[in-house]
């Protein structure tokens, strides 16, 4: 089942959104509609002080709480990939409330919601997803199968996604109290 | 105001557990009765529909009753409406036994809607269970039994209890004194309901059950991520320094 691991370097992510971009071109996306955001931590940059730049979409989770919530079962999971079926959705955006990761996206226009679906067109032929492709520091990244690694965490102080068993691996090196830039 | 899609909902998750209990209540109340609370019900669950995107495609969402508590919320207070009508509409139905099913039915919705809500990870700290379940007997009363004075004197008095109640364990989970404002406007209702011996505090508790509810809703909508950076914050930052950081989401493009 577990296939498809996102990788995020915080020590490299700079918050250019050229991954929300990427993915707002390659899915065609409307006015207001975004699969992948760019959270800052800190965005006034305090000196002294590490500033967190996450890029989150969905996480693809071995345990999704949308498959399970949702009435009309327009969730389903192959290959480790939650795909999202917009021709039975009822737009009701239950699977907006349960997602701890605020991936799926209620689309007002069309009365139904929509989410990232690992650009599996792009998979099929080879290619990285469109994000992953276009991050230019390597902060963002697609892992086929979990390497052994330490220095891969599963999870940040009080990130929201466990419970689903999220399938997404940090790599943070600054330790608490340092200096921002400082890595342990 | 942005949240504005969620008043169906509000509306919803107040009066269908209200009309429950008010049901329960007043059971042998009669064919005027029951045909009020027929016509309450049609209206809240069609109301309720327009929550939804495509609210043409509603009957859809009976398809996972396995695993969704949204499909079983649905399910039940359709059953629930059903046995309501077929009771109204035959004579013979109108039986202590065929009101304890759809009592049963009633409740079992009721259940559905609170595991609904208590599902979302951002409303984990709210009391559900005592909020839906203390409002639905208040609003119950005021249903099932609104020409008897002192059971509405006693429903004003459960609710400001259930606004103290609730308040309260917000603030003890939350950490935020803001909710001593409804448990200052409970104990006013109260006071004011039992030493005047007056109903007029009615509407104004009723519209407290709304905001409280719409509060409720606000909180639904929030997005999740607040809770990472309070705890990174926690982590990395010396208390003294954890007030001046905030996080910022980017702009929709």
């Amino acid at each position: 089942m577990s296939k498809y691991y996102w990788l995020i370097n915080l020590d490299r992510c700079v918050g250019c959104e050229t991954c929300v971009i990427a993915c707002k071109q390659e899915n065609d996306l409307l006015t207001g509609v975004q699969y992948r955001k760019l959270y800052e931590i800190n965005p006034e940059q305090y000196p002294d002080y590490p500033t967190f730049r996450i890029s989150r979409s969905c996480q693809h989770c071995e345990n999704p709480a949308c498959l399970q919530g949702c009435p009309v079962q327009a969730y389903t999971q192959q290959a480790g990939i939650v795909f999202h079926d917009p021709t039975v959705c009822i737009g009701c955006k239950y699977c907006l409330w349960v997602c701890p990761n605020d991936a799926p996206q209620y689309v007002p226009a069309k009365g139904k919601v929509e989410k990232c679906n690992l650009c599996i067109r792009r998979l099929k032929q080879g290619l990285q997803p469109a994000c992953v492709e276009a991050c230019p520091t390597g902060a963002l990244q697609l892992l086929e199968n979990l390497p052994e690694s330490s220095e891969l965490l599963s999870e940040l102080p009080g990130f929201p996604a466990q419970q689903t068993r999220a399938k997404v691996r940090f790599i943070n090196k600054r330790r608490p109290g340092g200096k921002r830039g400082e890595k342990s | 105001m942005r949240y504005w899609h969620n008043i169906p909902l509000v509306l919803f998750t107040l009066v269908m557990p209200g009309i429950v209990i008010g049901y329960s209540l007043n059971y042998e109340g009669g064919g005027r009765f029951l045909l009020s609370i027929i016509v309450l019900s049609i209206i809240t669950l069609g109301f309720a529909g327009l929550h939804l995107g495509q609210p043409a495609a509603a009957p859809m969402a009976l398809q996972h009753i396995r695993r969704s508590w949204l499909s079983r919320e649905m399910l039940f207070f359709t059953l629930f409406l059903s046995g309501l009508c077929l009771q109204w509409l035959f004579q013979s139905l109108r039986n202590p036994l065929w009101a304890v099913a759809i009592i049963l039915l009633g409740l079992a919705g009721t259940v559905a809607t609170i595991m609904v809500y208590r599902r979302i990870p951002r409303m984990g700290r709210w009391p559900i269970w005592s909020d839906f379940l203390l409002e639905a007997w208040f609003i119950g009363i005021l249903l099932g039994k609104n020409g008897n004075v002192s059971a509405v004197t006693v429903a004003i008095i459960l609710k400001s209890v259930k606004d103290i109640v609730v308040s309260m364990q917000l603030i003890r989970r939350d950490g935020n004194h803001i909710w001593i404002l409804p448990v200052l406007n409970a104990a006013f209702f109260a006071i004011l309901t039992v030493t005047l011996k007056t109903l007029w505090p009615v509407p104004l508790a009723v519209l407290n059950s709304v905001i409280f509810r719409v509060t409720f809703f606000t909180r639904i909508d929030q997005p999740t991520l607040a809770q990472t950076a309070a705890e990174l914050r926690k982590h990395y930052l010396p208390a003294e320094y954890q007030k001046y950081f905030s996080i910022r989401k980017t702009d929709q493009n």
